[in-house]
């Protein structure tokens, strides 16, 4: 057995280029070194460290708690205007700032650091758990921010039983987002004391409102809960969009890169900005601890009518106990809802409704009121109120008064999740023509959908004076220059509605269709009709004249004339009777055959032996007998019925195969 | 005594004479009233109502009578003068400083509406031909290329002399059909059955062409509905809402045609979301459903 000997890979250059690699390799590796060295305090320079601290993260209503936001550059330009987002349950006094100069030596470099101080006093109001930040500072002309902070606030009631934490965290140990409440006690222990239910922080929380709490829970680790209110909108309602996310294992954070949800067919506004400082809410379903936060909360304006969709939010629950390993965290979607959007009812909508939908007030001001033709008065309109603001109103237009195209201004304001706010409409209308002219009312239409029912405002806008414009002022400009009439000359207002009667298309009668083809089919029906007629009539006729019938016929003739005593006719009767029962039944005119051969043609056309012989005897008799004449005996004529009977009924049975007409008819014919 | 019981039966016949023709008075009527709607729904509005829109367009206050014209548009109320008004009013704000960019397009869709209604209609067809020329230089103007779209050919046909038109053809080609039938199947003079049979060689020729072509009239009709473009111009969309860098088929004669200017009339043959897909020359394509009017029709 051959030993493995082990690969080695072997440059197979020339020596010279091998030698050149050997002093090129370290040179490389060391001019990289240098240039790293010599970069970082470059890199360095364009950063400012900021970190925000609280005094303590846990405070009672009503008492005050110190932030302090340190800012330190070191590009030698100290940072300014630092700024502080509070929620809106704090009182905020500060800042007051003080300058800092900090000086280090870091191996052979030493680096000097100049910055500021912020601190603010906060006196909380409210209870819940809140985030404090993000704290900015203005440094080389752009604005810089500091992570928030999150701070638990208890009730007042609550504040002797408190723990005294009046001590200052730790500095480089900011805001954890595995610890809201800011224990000092180890990270790793909070949830466990959590679950156990050993921990006075997870009590504290305030409890979840049932209505929130889904039953059954989707998962047991974690879900997302979406609500949406109400079911049933019509067009411009606003619908609000909640979403919670509940976690049994820890406190979460929200991973990065979450899917928002979808909604196409909704104008958007977001109600929540930033998850982290929405309050944390607990509660306990078959033994365990769970925790829900409002992550999303969204306006939506439905933008048209039907059954509309809104997306899944895809989100991701960061925190120890969901998903440490990945950067996504735990996943986790919301169900997709659908929402029943109807347009606002047509019933008692008024003229110029534009689709507005809130509840709105609507002033306006005039000024000034008295001007000169040719000059221009401000109209400032103010709408007012929830929903999503009107885009225009109603003017009030006249001959003489131009109202220009109004500049907006808004300002939005959410109450609970109520969006609404103020939208300010100022017009630029100008008067060209002298005389008191009253502007008449300013006006909006809006469906109330707590009322379920159509409202305007109106404002009235009084009356301006417009003196006539001084004799050396220009006249004003015609509106339009254009050679001719205007298209609207051409045409007069019809002030009267004549009765109408709109006629169907004569196509969507059914009975056109069938008409056009009824006359024709008519005609070929009669025309067929007639034909069949016709031939019934032909057919009719040919059994009337038919052998069969005939033979019938005459030996009915022979039985009537064997009653009466016609001794002859019964012979002729009986004799014709055989001719035309053999003519039908071979198609032979035995009439002209001897009587001796006349036995063996009827058996060579088809007659058994016995009919061929029974219709020869039978003729032979009829023969003997009329050569007999008077003295033949009566008896002996009527005995022939019967057997002549036998013998043609039979005969007539058979399908003919001769004409199947009477010598006489075809003589007729002819 | 015969003749008392002779006049007896005529006497009690008369009452059964007279039943029968007022019966078929009534058939009569009812078969006119099946085949003539009323003009509308909705209940007209009073003439004192329409004064004050009228004192409205004439004082300038064009937003106010429009919204009033509207507003019984919306509710269902069809007139032919109606629409006329509602024509008279925006294309009097087109002209006036208080304009808005589609209410050229409006005033088209107005006129053409009150001529679906009312076909003999001159002074609308003319305000609407103009109206549509005043587009068309303002769209020079801008420098802004002419688009022009052949109708396609069924549309063009049945459009020949309309669809009344082709049904009565149809049914004149019936009647002369069953007439040459009869002089051909029961008439026995060599010469009349000659002329019955040509007769009823043109009557089917008729019949066919004026049925087949009432027939298409009927299914453009029933299956498109006209709209007028009210957007200064509507960007030709394919079906999943992409703009069209060209429109399709050889009859759009302009090398920019991917759009349809204000005012045009298209046929809306499906909707589907908010694109509508129309017929545009001899081709297809989507527009945006907002861009459009549909216009209301007679018996529709």
């Amino acid at each position: 057995m051959r030993a493995r000997l082990p690969q080695v890979v072997v440059w197979a250059g020339p020596p010279c280029a091998r030698a050149w690699l050997c002093w090129l390799l370290p040179a490389c590796l060391l001019s990289a070194l240098l240039v790293l060295s010599v970069s970082r305090p470059a890199l360095a320079q364009a950063q400012v460290e900021l970190s925000l601290q609280v005094s303590s993260p846990e405070v009672a209503v009503g008492e005050t708690l110190d932030v302090q936001l340190d800012a330190m550059s070191t590009d030698g330009e100290a940072p300014t205007h630092p700024e502080l987002v509070v929620p809106g349950s704090f009182e905020l006094r500060g800042p007051s700032i003080g300058t800092r100069q900090q000086v280090s030596i870091t191996g052979f470099r030493m680096v000097r650091q100049s910055g500021i101080s912020a601190t603010w006093q906060l006196t909380a109001t409210r209870a819940g758990v809140y985030s404090i930040g993000p704290a900015s500072v203005l440094a080389g002309g752009r604005r810089q921010q500091a992570k928030a902070v999150q701070i638990r606030v208890v009730p007042e009631s609550q504040r002797s039983q408190r723990p005294q934490r009046r001590g200052r965290r730790t500095p480089g140990s900011p805001f954890d987002p595995f610890d809201p409440f800011g224990n000092d006690d180890a990270i790793d222990d909070l949830f466990d004391r959590l679950r156990g239910g050993g921990s006075t922080g997870f009590d504290r929380l305030p409890e979840a409102p049932a209505e929130l709490i889904p039953e059954p829970l989707p998962d047991s680790l974690a879900f997302l809960d979406a609500r949406l209110t109400p079911q049933n909108a019509v067009v411009g309602q606003q619908l609000t969009l909640t979403i919670y996310a509940h976690g049994s294992q820890s406190v979460f954070q929200e991973a990065p890169g979450s899917h928002e949800p979808s909604h196409a067919d909704f104008l958007a506004l977001r109600l929540v900005e930033d998850p982290s400082r929405q309050p944390v809410h607990q509660y306990t379903r078959d033994g365990q601890r769970w925790i829900m936060v409002k992550v999303r909360e969204i306006a939506l304006f439905p933008l048209r009518a039907g059954r509309l969709e809104i997306g899944p939010l895809e989100f991701g629950f960061l925190g120890r106990r969901y998903s440490s390993r990945s950067a996504q965290g735990l996943r986790r979607s919301s169900p997709a809802l659908s929402v029943s959007v109807a347009e606002p009812p047509a019933q008692g909508r008024p003229p110029g409704y534009a689709g507005d939908v809130g509840n709105f007030q609507l002033s306006a001001l005039v000024e000034p009121r008295k001007i000169s033709a040719g000059g221009s008065i401000a109209v400032t309109a103010r709408v007012e109120g929830t929903g999503r603001l009107p885009g225009a109103l109603k003017l009030p237009e006249q001959a003489g008064v131009e109202w220009l195209e109004p500049t907006l201004r808004d300002e939005a304001t959410t109450n609970g999740t109520s969006v609404g706010g103020t939208r300010t409409f100022n017009y630029v209308v100008r008067m060209t023509r002298p005389g008191t002219i009253d502007l008449g009312r300013l006006g909006i239409s809006f469906y109330q959908p707590e009322a379920q029912r159509y409202r305007s405002r109106s404002v009235e806008l009084g009356q301006v004076t417009v003196e006539a414009a001084p004799a050396g002022a220009q006249p004003a400009a015609p509106e339009t220059a254009q050679s001719g009439p205007r298209l609207s000359e051409l045409v007069k207002f019809r002030g009267q509605l004549e009765p109408q009667r709109l006629s169907r298309p004569l196509t969507d009668h059914a009975g056109f269709w069938w008409s056009l083809g009824g006359a024709p089919a008519c005609v070929l029906l009669a025309a067929g009709l007639r034909s069949a007629r016709r031939r019934l009539r032909a057919r009719s006729e040919q059994r009337e004249q038919s052998q069969a019938t005939h033979a019938r016929r005459a030996l009915a003739g022979a039985q009537e004339a064997a009653r009466r005593g016609e001794l002859d006719q019964v012979l002729s009767g009986v004799e014709r009777a055989i001719y035309l029962a053999i003519e039908w039944s071979t198609g032979l005119r035995a009439r002209a055959l001897l009587r001796s051969e006349l036995e063996a043609r009827l058996q060579a056309e088809g007659l058994s032996g016995e009919q061929a012989a029974a219709a020869t005897q039978l003729l032979g008799q009829c023969a003997e007998l009329r050569r007999a004449g008077s003295a033949a005996e009566p008896s002996r004529v009527r005995a022939l019925l019967k057997p002549a009977e036998a013998l043609i009924t039979p005969l007539l049975k058979q399908p003919a195969r001769g004409a199947g007409t009477s010598p006489d008819l075809d003589e007729a014919r002819a | 005594m015969n003749q008392r019981a002779r006049s007896e039966r005529q006497s009690s016949r008369a009452p059964l004479a007279r039943r029968f023709s007022l019966g078929g008075v009534v058939l009569l009527a009812g078969v006119a009233l099946a085949v003539s709607a009323p003009a509308a729904a909705q209940e007209a509005p009073a003439p004192t109502e329409l004064a004050a829109v009228q004192t409205a367009v004439e004082r300038g206050a064009f937003s106010e009578a429009i919204d009033q014209l509207e507003h019984w548009s919306d509710q269902g109320l069809v007139h032919a003068n109606l629409s006329f008004d509602r024509g008279v009013a925006y294309l009097a704000r087109a002209e006036s400083s208080a304009r808005k960019p589609a209410d050229l397009g409006q005033a088209a869709a107005a006129f053409e509406e009150a001529l679906a209604l009312q076909p003999d209609d001159e002074e609308a067809r003319v305000v609407l031909q103009r109206i549509r020329e005043a587009i068309s230089e303002r769209r020079a103007k801008a420098q802004d290329g002419g688009v022009v779209a052949r109708p396609r050919l069924l549309r063009a046909l049945t459009g020949l002399i309309g669809e009344g038109a082709w049904a009565a053809t149809a049914l004149l080609g019936s009647l002369l059909l069953a007439l040459g039938l009869c002089a051909r199947l029961f008439l026995r003079s060599h010469e009349t059955r000659l002329g019955g049979s040509i007769a009823a060689v043109a009557g089917g020729c008729l019949l066919l062409l004026g049925g087949s072509m009432a027939a298409a009239g009927r299914h453009l009709r029933h299956d498109f509905v006209p709209a007028v473009v009210i957007v200064e111009e509507a960007r030709l969309l394919d079906a999943e809402g992409r703009p069209m860098t060209a429109a399709r088929g050889p009859s759009a004669l302009d090398a920019a045609g991917d759009r349809v200017p204000e005012g045009s009339l298209v046929h809306i043959a499906q909707e589907r979301g908010a694109l509508a897909k129309i017929e545009w020359g001899d081709g297809e394509a989507w527009l945006n459903a907002a861009q459009l009017r549909r216009i209301v029709r007679g018996g529709s």
